[in-house]
């Protein structure tokens, strides 16, 4: 399990991303992070995944992964965990596509590292995930110019899938999904949720969607945990995180319970 | 359908292209065409003139089948296009120091300057592309500005320097190298074998230096695109995914830096042919740039006219080839379905 | 780090570049090979002075050629023709490129359309044959050969120039220039100029740099203007002698000639190197992702 413990990140040495952070993830828990721009949120993700800039520094605290830090691990041990244990699917998920590689082949890439299978094998499990994310095989051999926004998406999310990550880190997955391919995506992580028990840490805008997945909210501002609420908690008790939701605009009430 | 593919932003840039190089070529036709007209006084006289260094007897023979080529009795728009005529017919003139059909003269050394083009440009992006990979992957910053320095300064020595220094260190003091020829006379009735290495040492001189000449700028151009192709949100997600170096750069990497390294290879047709001057001069190597130089050396001007248009035409296509290859090896430019 | 602006701190910042100081070292010296050379050398280098392939001696530092002549103020003189024609081309080619490309860039229009395919047709061309052909038909005195090199090197600084002019004319900051009802002359002058000095600079050592290399390669191959010292046709004589590799004399002959050519375009290349890395301090920048993983070969 992930622990994050009194994180504080700090840009050159001088605005802090994040202030005495601290929650924790199990496998098979999904937690939303919430929060104005600038609140801290990506650079929550990538502390966790230690692709932090060059001018950022953690500064105090610590984050552990099965009770080491991931910190102490080399970069090439960390590597290895990278994908395999621990997968972000990143902000810009569109351009995150290869485009040299047909997508099967990009998929392809991660059951060929992380599950030691060769081309053929790693193709056809490609194709399995190409499905599984609601894109016809037939696309399976185009190449990412020829693929429209969310579909881009889709394919990045097979490709992070395909690794077999425990734990996987979304960043804004629904920017550029419309309302339909947000709730397939919501149904797609709950059911990979409930049947390879992973934990996921969200970030996100829409909190519709956020509470279609996850059991438990963090709300951040500033780099610093404002609240936190659980599923069928009554609602958001603070000031900020009411301004918050209020600014939001709701385009389906019913889930927000 | 056939307005949706003719309607393609890449067909059209090919269309563009092809005009763009038809035109330049018919301007360099014409350019041909007048410059040995330009010169003071009849283009005959100028051209046997007192820089000409035929014997008497041969010149009578030279002049009439020079009159005959150029024309000179009928009005200039007829003169055009019997030259136009003659020239698409293969027909290039009479060589006046040579004493052959230009066209002759070109066909036979032509086939060895393509031999040295193609193989140092082949030897020139197996080198710069890895260099590229290389210095861009390597953490020791010390190893890309050394490589960059090292480039750097090599780009700046002209061709005829390296060729001469090349020279006397391999062929003349290690007698490592053979000192001229494309193959050695004793090379007739051996085997296939034989030759081969034949013609490979005495290649390897021309083809090492245009090499040189020309790897510093694929490299920059490698190296250039590969650091943009660290920035991108695609490379990035490659290492969340935790995927190999070996990987990385060959599928990432290499890949980013072939198309701008292929395209600048392409552009710098004309330089390595200027090149090919020099290095096949100094090694005495029987190609067209030689020819050149020759030509040059006895102002034999129908030689150098049918060398430059030769030349002309071969940039040209490389020219186009390069706009071709842009929509096959970019998958970028791709079409929506 | 200090933040200033304006001109003394770029010449300041740039001054302080290692390229920057070790190519304007070269060309310094290039030029004071040019300045100092009717003092430093004893003969003149057009007169016979010796015998022929003197060794290098006190009399003659770098020996003679094959007529006689001195080689130490051949290498000299030889240094003011290979400036010439590559400061003359250097400044013709920015001039045009400015008013060409900024022209094109500007006003736009059919007078772009014009000059860029112009600019396109000169540019397919193989630029090295072409001047060839045209020295050896219509004379290669030196100015024939400088013309003919500021020919075949506007059309490269005036595309540079024109994309440039595009792109900063189209910046928010013009925009809201001409909204107020700033008129054409005065953008350009003072937003869009200041801007294209750096290209310029560029230009002007690109331009340099290939008309001092065309130049030697045309006198190389003979088509060089023969009453004037150029290191090129130094060369066209050392190769033309023959035998010249078999014994010592290439050294003191062909040497220094082929090195000073190659100093001088290496500074040029220095500075606008130097030049580039100061102006665009992006590059070479990496992100920490990189410098981890490459950590682990």
């Amino acid at each position: 399990m992930f622990e994050v413990k009194n994180l504080e990140v700090r840009y050159r040495d001088q605005i802090p991303a994040l202030q005495n952070l601290s929650f924790s993830l199990r496998k098979g828990e999904a937690i939303g992070v919430v929060g104005r721009s600038g609140a801290g949120k990506t650079t929550l993700l990538k502390a966790l995944v230690r692709t932090l800039p060059r001018d950022a520094k953690v500064n105090k605290g610590e984050i552990l992964y099965r009770d080491k830090s991931i910190f102490k691990f080399s970069e090439r041990e960390f590597n290895r965990l990278r994908g395999k244990a621990i997968g972000m699917l990143p902000q810009n998920a569109q351009a995150s596509l290869n485009p040299f590689l047909k997508i099967r082949k990009f998929i392809a890439e991660g059951s060929r590292r992380h599950q030691g299978m060769g081309w053929k094998q790693a193709k056809a499990e490609a194709l399995k995930l190409i499905e599984l994310v609601g894109l016809e095989s037939a696309w399976s051999s185009a190449y990412p110019a020829q693929l429209s926004g969310g579909m881009r998406t889709r394919t990045v999310l097979a490709a992070l899938l395909v690794c077999g990550a425990d734990y996987i880190l979304l960043d804004e997955p629904t920017s550029g999904l419309d309302i339909i391919a947000q709730v397939s995506l919501a149904e797609l992580l709950n059911k990979i949720r409930k049947i390879e028990g992973v934990g996921m840490l969200i970030v996100s805008h829409e909190l519709p969607f956020v509470w279609q997945v996850c059991d438990k909210i963090i709300m951040l501002e500033r780099g610093k945990v404002v609240e936190e609420i659980e599923r069928g908690h009554p609602g958001f008790q603070s000031k900020l995180a009411r301004e918050f939701l209020e600014s939001v605009p709701r385009i389906n009430d019913g889930n927000l319970k | 359908m056939r307005s949706k593919i003719s309607s393609s932003p890449y067909k059209i840039r090919i269309l563009r292209g092809g005009i763009l190089y038809l035109l330049t070529f018919l301007g360099v036709l014409t350019l041909n065409f007048f410059l040995p007209r330009a010169m003071p006084g009849n283009p005959i006289d100028a051209l046997l003139g007192p820089d000409s260094q035929i014997s008497m007897s041969i010149e009578l023979e030279t002049r009439e089948k020079l009159l005959k080529y150029y024309q000179l009795d009928r009005p200039l728009s007829r003169q055009y296009l019997h030259y136009l005529a003659q020239t698409f017919q293969g027909k290039l003139g009479w060589g006046i120091y040579f004493q052959q059909p230009v066209g002759d003269l070109i066909k036979k050394r032509l086939k060895w300057s393509v031999f040295l083009i193609i193989i140092s440009s082949l030897l020139s992006i197996s080198v710069a592309l890895p260099l590229a990979a290389f210095s861009t992957m390597s953490r020791a910053k010390r190893v890309d500005t050394t490589l960059l320095t090292t480039f750097l300064f090599l780009s700046s020595v002209p061709v005829f320097l390296s060729a001469m220094l090349f020279l006397v260190v391999f062929s003349v003091k290690l007698g490592w190298l053979p000192l001229a020829g494309a193959m050695g006379e004793l090379a007739g009735g051996d085997s296939f074998l034989y030759k081969l290495k034949d013609i490979f040492v005495h290649s390897l001189g021309p083809v090492l230096v245009l090499c040189l000449a020309e790897s510093p700028a694929l490299y920059l151009v490698g190296r250039n695109s590969m650091l943009n192709a660290l920035d991108q949100p695609w490379l990035e997600f490659a290492v969340l995914r935790g995927l190999s170096k070996t990987r990385l750069l060959v599928a990432y990497l290499i890949p980013a830096g072939i198309l701008p390294v292929i395209t600048r290879l392409g552009m710098h047709m004309a330089f390595l042919i200027a090149g090919t001057v020099f290095v096949e001069t100094i090694f005495s190597y029987p190609g067209l740039g030689r020819l050149l130089f020759q030509a040059v050396q006895v102002r034999d001007y129908p030689v150098l006219q049918g060398v430059f248009l030769v030349m002309t035409i071969a940039v040209l296509c490389a020219n186009f080839l390069v706009d071709l290859s842009y929509g096959y090896l970019d998958p970028r430019i791709g079409e929506r379905e | 780090m200090k933040i200033t602006s304006g001109p003394s701190s770029v010449l300041n910042f740039l001054l302080k570049d290692a390229r920057v100081l070790a190519g304007a070292l070269l060309i310094f010296l290039i030029l004071a090979m040019c300045v100092l050379a009717p003092i430093l050398s004893d003969f003149e280098p057009l007169e016979i002075s010796g015998s022929s392939l003197l060794e290098p001696n006190r009399k003659h530092p770098l020996g003679t050629d094959d007529v006689g002549h001195d080689l130490f103020s051949q290498l000299l003189f030889g240094a003011r023709t290979s400036a010439l024609v590559g400061i003359s081309v250097g400044v013709t080619g920015v001039i045009i490129a400015l008013l060409m490309g900024g022209f094109a860039g500007y006003r736009g229009g059919a007078g772009e359309q014009i000059v860029m395919r112009t600019v396109d047709v000169f540019l397919c061309v193989p630029r090295f044959p072409i001047l060839v052909v045209m020295a050896a038909f219509l004379g290669s005195s030196l100015i024939n050969v400088v013309l003919f090199l500021i020919l075949f090197s506007w059309p490269v600084g005036t595309r540079l120039v024109r994309s440039k002019v595009l792109s900063l004319k189209n910046s928010p900051l013009i925009e809201a220039e001409i909204l107020f009802g700033a008129r054409g002359f005065y953008i350009f002058s003072r937003h869009i100029l200041p801007e294209l000095i750096p290209l310029l600079i560029v230009i002007f050592v690109l331009d340099a740099s290939h008309a001092v290399l065309a130049e030697a390669g045309l006198s190389f191959l003979g088509l060089g203007d023969l009453l004037v010292v150029s290191w090129g046709t130094i060369l066209h004589y050392a190769f033309i002698y023959p035998g010249i590799f078999l014994g010592q004399a290439w050294l003191w002959w062909a040497l220094p000639p082929g090195a000073g050519i190659s100093i001088f375009v290496l500074g040029l290349m220095l500075i606008s190197s130097g030049l580039e890395h100061g102006f665009n301090p992006k590059m070479g920048k990496e992100s920490k992702i990189v410098e981890d993983f490459s950590n682990y070969v």
